[in-house]
């Protein structure tokens, strides 16, 4: 291939869904596909997880969501946003039966004056320590009862949060401030029945994060949290491999044609690319391309350069990269430029 | 790309400054050629809309009647880093502004930690401000705790660790309403911080901060 191209694995996305919608049972699992599906392809992810059997997607922002539902994802499919800006077309949104993720009183009031031919689904958040979005235990209760009262027009689905796994202890505090506000709301009469608090790493690792339903995005896309974790331990395989052309070769150096531009991080001089089965060290990183030591091999203009993989071949894999970057796998793939040939394999 | 319904971040173009930048580099460029330089996605700002700025400013851009529209002896310079107004010179403008929304508001006590890891505890009660942009969208997650946006008049510190499409910025006293916006950086002719300035912080080369946002934000021009 003579362009730089991210070859997302499908076969292997859906594969990893299955072993972890087994892990996580009896708890529904919600394929993550925001931000580009983490760079993989927003719509041709969703389709696969839909294929595998997913009922729930995560998609962050309601454009997404829209964006989703004009592809082709059934409304059996719940498209859960939760990154709502101040200025959002809610019409649109309850139209197409997505799921809202709300903080906020306001939020919530902005749903319910744009649901006037049905009831928009509803999932309060409350703040278990994380301190982004999600209500206070201050402002729970109003905003259970507000929901509540609005509920002609609101269909109050699920009750979630964020944790921050910063440690074992720390978020078995978070799980604990999650029951109370269960507690509360269910006081105050609300009836829920999708409890959400864990993504991948705590819905991997502990069962009484999972209540209801967990969030995965990295580990369905084979990317582990590092610090000696690999895909393969967790029997996870990664989905994407990002390759680029040799389109020089002189002195022993080869240039591969894919650069800061398209998304490589220009710090990634020392990290290591595959030629030929062959790992190089890259020397330098440009705009448009990056230099690789190949010594005394022989490298052929035109040759395929794996930069990450699966890690079958030799080649690194993007938790390599992380881990040498000293960043997450998440970071690298989603930084990937939208220019770069997406290539599927079913 | 288009700008989202929701406007909750974006890459902000001014094509009156790369028009501007390009008769600049013109000027100084004397009988020399000035070719712009629109790799990347002319570094993120959008190829189309870039090459009819430059060439009304006078630059020119490899077509296939190039070298019959320049002559084939004409010395060439290549304008990259310049023409987007990357560099501080007191002639030319930074082309890119970044930005993005206030979606929440928090107050928290002495002791509390933000974000993913716990990587920071407010050392007294505080005001936060949630901003919908994060190393999804380009902004690097080493500015976890290091860098600052500039918002209600004053840079404001990331605190905590930067996700995937939000991070959250340190008010101290202050306040911001949901909806304010933040800005990462833009023209310092006015208030906004410079890409320089961001880009050294974070140790990184401004072109690739300017490709790397202009790639995944959407853009608007002005």
């Amino acid at each position: 291939m003579n362009t730089p191209t991210a070859t997302i694995d499908l076969a292997a996305y859906r594969r990893n869904l299955a072993r972890l919608a087994e892990r996580v049972a009896p708890a529904a699992l919600m394929a993550v596909v925001k931000a580009d599906a983490y760079g993989h392809g927003a719509v041709p992810v969703a389709r696969a997880a839909v294929a595998a059997g997913v009922t729930w997607l995560g998609v962050l922002d309601i454009e997404t969501g829209l964006e989703l539902r004009q592809n082709g994802i059934p409304r059996d499919v719940a498209l859960f946003t939760w990154l709502l800006g101040p200025n959002e077309d809610y019409t649109a949104a309850i139209d197409a039966e997505l799921d809202f993720g709300v903080s906020t009183l306001g939020q919530l009031d902005a749903i319910a004056r744009a649901s006037v031919a049905g009831r928009a689904r509803v999932h309060l958040k409350i703040d278990t320590g994380l301190h982004r979005n999600g209500a206070s235990i201050e402002q729970w209760p109003a905003l259970v009862a507000q929901a509540l009262a609005l509920s002609d027009r609101i269909e109050l689905v699920g009750i979630w949060t964020h944790i921050a796994e910063a440690s074992d202890d720390d978020d078995t505090v978070a799980i604990k401030r999650f029951r109370s506000a269960l507690a509360i709301a269910e006081r105050l009469g609300a009836n829920v029945t999708v409890r959400h608090l864990a993504a991948s790493a705590a819905a991997f690792g502990r069962a009484d994060a999972r209540f209801d339903l967990v969030r995965i995005g990295a580990f369905s896309f084979g990317i582990s949290p590092g610090g000696g974790v690999t895909p393969s331990s967790l029997l996870l395989e990664p989905v994407m491999t990002l390759t680029a052309p040799v389109i020089a070769v002189r002195d022993g150096l080869a240039t591969v044609g894919i650069g800061y531009g398209d998304g490589v991080p220009s710090s990634a001089a020392g990290v290591q690319v595959s030629l030929e089965g062959v790992r190089h060290r890259v020397v330098s990183v440009q705009l448009d391309q990056l230099t690789v030591d190949t010594g005394e091999a022989i490298v052929r203009t035109g040759e395929t350069a794996i930069l990450f993989g699966d890690g079958t071949d030799g080649e690194p894999t993007v938790q390599e990269w992380a881990d040498k970057l000293g960043t997450i796998g998440e970071e690298l793939v989603t930084r990937l430029s939208p220019r770069i040939h997406r290539r599927f394999l079913e | 790309m288009t700008l989202s319904g929701s406007h909750i971040h974006r890459a902000s173009i001014n094509l009156s400054a790369i028009r501007d930048n390009a008769a600049v580099l013109v000027r100084r460029a004397g009988s020399r050629v000035v070719v712009a330089d629109l790799r990347a996605d002319a570094y993120g700002h959008g190829v189309t809309a870039v090459t009819a700025a430059a060439v009304d400013g006078g630059v020119f851009v490899r077509d296939i009647d190039f070298t019959a529209s320049t002559g084939r002896d004409a010395e060439f310079i290549s304008a990259g880093e310049a023409l987007y107004g990357l560099c501080a010179d007191r002639e030319l403008r930074p082309a890119m502004r970044v930005s993005a929304l206030v979606v929440g508001t928090k107050t928290i006590d002495a002791g509390e930690s933000v974000s993913y890891g716990y990587t920071w505890t407010a050392p007294s009660r505080t005001n936060l401000a949630l901003v919908g942009i994060g190393y999804a969208e380009g902004l690097d997650r080493i500015a976890s705790n290091v860098g600052s946006l500039r918002l209600g008049g004053a840079p404001r510190r990331i605190v905590g660790r930067v996700a995937m499409n939000a991070l959250v910025l340190d008010l101290g006293q202050d306040s911001a309403l949901i909806g304010d916006e933040a800005v990462v950086f833009g023209d310092p002719s006015g208030e906004d911080p410079a890409v320089w300035d961001w880009a050294s912080s974070l140790r990184r080369p401004s072109a690739e901060i300017v490709s790397v946002f202009g790639s995944h934000l959407p853009r608007v021009y002005r």
